[in-house]
C-alpha cells in the first residue's frame, strides 16, 4: 500500500471586524435513523465571528415543515420538559437551558446526545437545536432597542424497529410552462410538488425525460434529492452537475414533447411516475420565414413595353 | 552399442496433470479460500472511547501537522488508506481526515446590535439601520425570521403602536407604502438581498410581528439555494404624535436565522 499524503491549503482567515455580531453553526442539518432506546451523539460547532463576547443558550425545541421550499415554523423558542427526555448536552460545563458565555472571535463546541426513549412511539420528530442570544442590559439613552441572533439547526429524526421504515409519496402537481412556447429560446420551466403521505421523511430520487414527439429522448433532468418530511410537500428542483438549478427545457427542434417523471423515495422498490406535454412552436422564426417568402414573391417584375399596343412599329424595310 | 540420448527429466506440469475444468475450480476454490482468510480478519479501524468521551474522526498516522508561511497555513496528514470522494445513488463520501475543511459552516451576521432610534419628535420620523449577512452552504437555502418582544414601550408602560401605514395597508406580513408624517408607529423597511417582494421600494413596511401579543415571526430574507455572503439592510422607522407621553421606548428585535432542512 503506497503512502497517501493529503494535504490541504487553509489561506489565513481575516479576523471579523469588531463592529459586526455573528454567530456560525455546523452542521446545518443532522438526519437520525435511530430505534428507541437507542443513543446517537452529533458535535456542533459554534462559532462567535463578532469582536464581542456574546452570552447564549442552547436549546431544543420543535418545528413543524411550513410552505413547499423547505421552511419550517418553530412550534417555541424555549426548552420543553419533554423535549428534555430526548436531548441532553454532553459537555461538563454547559448545559440545556443554561446560559453560556462565547468569547469573541472564538468557537465552542457543543456535544448533543439523542436517546429517544424505549416506549417512544415510531414515526418522525422534527426539532431545531437552536442557539439564542441572552439580553443584555447595554441601552442607549434614547428610544431604540437591541438586536439579538437566534441560529439554529433542524434535525430530522426517525425512530422506527425497522431497517426499513416505509416511505409513502404521491406527486400533487407536474406540469410544464407555459405549455405552449411561442417565443424564441423561452425556455419551458417544470413544476413539479412531491407530496409525502407517509410516516417518514424521504428523499426524490429520479428524474425528467424530455421525449420529441413522444419517442426520442432529448434530455434528461435529474431530481435535486430535497428532504420532504412527513404531512407535507415539497416543490422540486433540478440538479446540474451537483449544482442546483431550476427543472427547465429548451431546444432548437419544434414540435409535440413529452416530460415524463419518475422517482422512487429514497431510493426504495416501488417507483413513481407522472408525464405531462408540451409544445415548442416559436413564432419568430416562422414569421421570418413567411416574411422572406412574401417578400420574394411580390418582388417587382421587370417592365416589359408591348410596343404594338402603344402604335409603335419597327421598321423592318 | 547404441546409445540413447540422455532423457531430459521434467517434472509432470499442472497443466498436463489437472484437466481443463480442474483448473478452473481449483482457480475459485483458492479465491474463496483466499477471500474467507481475508474477512475473517479482525478490523482494525481506530474507535477510542471512553465512558465519557469518545474521540470523533479517530484515525493513525504517519505523520500531521500545519505547517505555515507568511501566506498559507497547511494541514497535512500523511498515511491516510483511500482518502478521497467516493458517489453513489443518493450519497457522497468525503472520505479522508483533511476533508474537515470542507465544510461549510451555516452563518449569520449584523452590522451591530443597538438600534439608536435617538430622540424623538412629533411628526418628525426616526430610522436607523443594520446590515444582515447570511451564508449558508446547504442545498437547501435558508431563511431568517423576525419578530418584536413587543411594541416600543417606555419605562412607563406606554406603548407605541406598530405601524399601519398610510391607509392601514400594512401588517406584519404584508408591506405598504409609509410616507405621511401624519402616520405614526414603528415598523421596518428591508432591502438587498433575497426579500420578500412586498418590499417595493423603501416607502414600502412592515411592522414586526408581535411576540407578546402572540403573532409568528415572519420571513424577511430567503433563498432556497446555496448563499455566501447575502446582505440586507434593515430600516427601522418610528413616528409619534404629539400627543405621545414623553419616554424612552425600547423592544428588542430578534432575528432566527436557520438553515432549510
Amino acid at each position: 500500500m503506497g503512502l497517501v499524503l493529503g494535504l490541504s491549503l487553509r489561506f489565513s482567515l481575516s479576523r471579523v471586524e469588531a463592529q459586526t455580531w455573528g454567530l456560525s453553526l455546523w452542521p446545518l442539518l443532522l438526519e437520525v435513523t435511530i430505534q428507541p432506546g437507542k443513543s446517537l451523539t452529533q458535535a456542533y460547532w459554534l462559532i462567535n465571528q463578532g469582536g464581542r463576547d456574546l452570552y447564549l443558550t442552547a436549546v431544543v425545541v420543535p418545528f413543524r415543515p411550513e410552505g413547499d421550499q423547505g421552511q419550517l415554523r418553530p412550534l417555541t423558542l424555549e426548552l420543553d420538559p419533554e423535549v428534555k427526555k430526548l436531548f441532553r448536552l454532553t459537555n461538563s460545563q454547559i448545559q440545556l437551558g443554561q446560559s453560556f458565555k462565547l468569547a469573541a472571535n472564538s468557537r465552542q463546541q457543543l456535544v448533543l446526545k439523542i436517546t429517544p426513549p424505549a416506549t417512544q412511539p415510531e414515526g418522525d420528530y422534527y426539532y431545531l437545536f437552536l442557539i439564542k442570544q441572552a439580553e443584555e442590559g447595554e441601552f442607549l439613552p434614547a428610544s431604540g432597542g437591541q438586536s439579538l441572533i437566534q441560529i439554529g439547526s433542524p434535525i430530522l429524526i426517525t425512530v422506527t424497529r425497522s431497517a426499513q421504515p416505509l416511505k409513502q409519496a404521491a406527486i400533487s402537481q407536474f406540469r410544464a410552462q407555459p405549455r405552449w412556447a411561442k417565443r424564441w429560446q423561452q425556455p419551458i420551466q417544470f413544476q413539479l410538488r412531491v407530496k409525502n403521505i407517509g410516516p417518514h421523511f424521504f428523499k426524490p430520487e429520479g428524474e425528467i425525460t424530455i421525449l420529441y414527439w413522444g419517442r426520442w429522448p432529448k434530455a434528461t433532468l435529474t431530481l435535486r434529492p430535497d428532504n420532504i418530511l412527513a404531512d407535507s410537500q415539497r416543490l422540486i428542483g433540478c440538479l446540474k452537475e451537483d449544482r442546483p438549478q431550476p427543472c427547465q427545457f429548451w431546444s432548437w427542434w419544434p414540435g409535440y414533447y413529452q416530460a415524463r417523471v419518475e422517482f422512487r423515495p429514497d431510493g426504495q422498490a416501488e417507483s413513481l411516475q407522472v408525464t405531462t406535454d408540451f409544445f415548442l412552436l416559436p413564432l419568430e422564426p416562422f414569421l421570418g420565414l413567411i416574411l422572406i417568402l412574401g417578400l420574394i414573391k411580390i418582388r417587382p417584375r421587370p417592365l416589359k413595353l408591348n410596343l404594338t399596343k402603344i402604335g409603335l412599329k419597327l421598321n423592318n424595310n | 552399442m547404441k546409445t540413447t540420448k540422455e532423457q531430459k527429466t521434467t517434472r509432470p506440469s499442472i497443466n498436463s496433470i489437472l484437466p481443463r475444468r480442474g483448473k478452473l475450480l481449483w482457480f475459485w476454490l483458492l479465491t474463496a479460500g483466499w477471500l474467507s482468510l481475508i474477512s475473517s480478519w479482525p478490523l482494525l479501524a481506530v474507535n477510542m472511547k471512553s465512558e465519557n468521551y469518545r474521540i470523533q474522526w479517530g484515525n493513525i498516522n504517519l505523520g500531521s501537522g500545519q505547517p505555515s508561511s507568511t501566506n498559507y497555513n497547511l494541514g497535512l496528514t500523511l498515511g491516510q488508506i483511500a482518502p478521497g470522494l467516493y458517489t453513489g445513488t443518493g450519497f457522497k463520501v468525503r472520505a479522508g481526515f483533511q476533508y474537515i475543511h470542507s465544510i461549510i459552516p451555516f452563518s449569520f451576521q449584523i452590522s451591530k446590535l443597538a438600534i439608536d432610534l435617538g430622540t424623538l419628535t412629533p411628526q418628525t420620523p426616526a430610522t436607523d439601520n443594520q446590515t444582515l449577512t447570511v451564508s449558508a452552504g446547504g442545498a437547501g437555502g435558508y431563511q431568517v425570521l423576525a419578530f418584536e418582544a413587543h411594541p416600543l414601550r417606555s419605562e412607563a408602560g406606554v406603548d407605541i403602536s406598530d405601524t399601519t401605514c398610510d391607509n392601514g395597508s400594512c401588517d406584519e406580513t404584508t408591506a405598504g407604502v409609509w410616507t405621511q408624517t401624519t402616520t405614526y408607529g414603528f415598523g421596518f423597511n428591508i432591502s438587498g438581498d433575497d426579500i420578500p417582494s412586498d418590499f417595493v421600494d423603501n416607502t414600502y413596511f412592515r411592522q414586526f410581528a408581535d411576540q407578546e401579543a402572540g403573532e409568528s415571526a415572519q420571513i424577511i430574507m430567503s433563498n432556497s439555494g446555496v448563499v455566501k455572503q447575502a446582505q440586507a439592510t434593515v430600516t427601522f422607522k418610528a413616528n409619534i404624535s404629539a400627543t405621545q407621553a414623553a419616554g424612552n421606548y425600547r423592544t428588542n428585535i430578534v432575528y432566527l436565522a436557520v438553515p432549510s432542512y
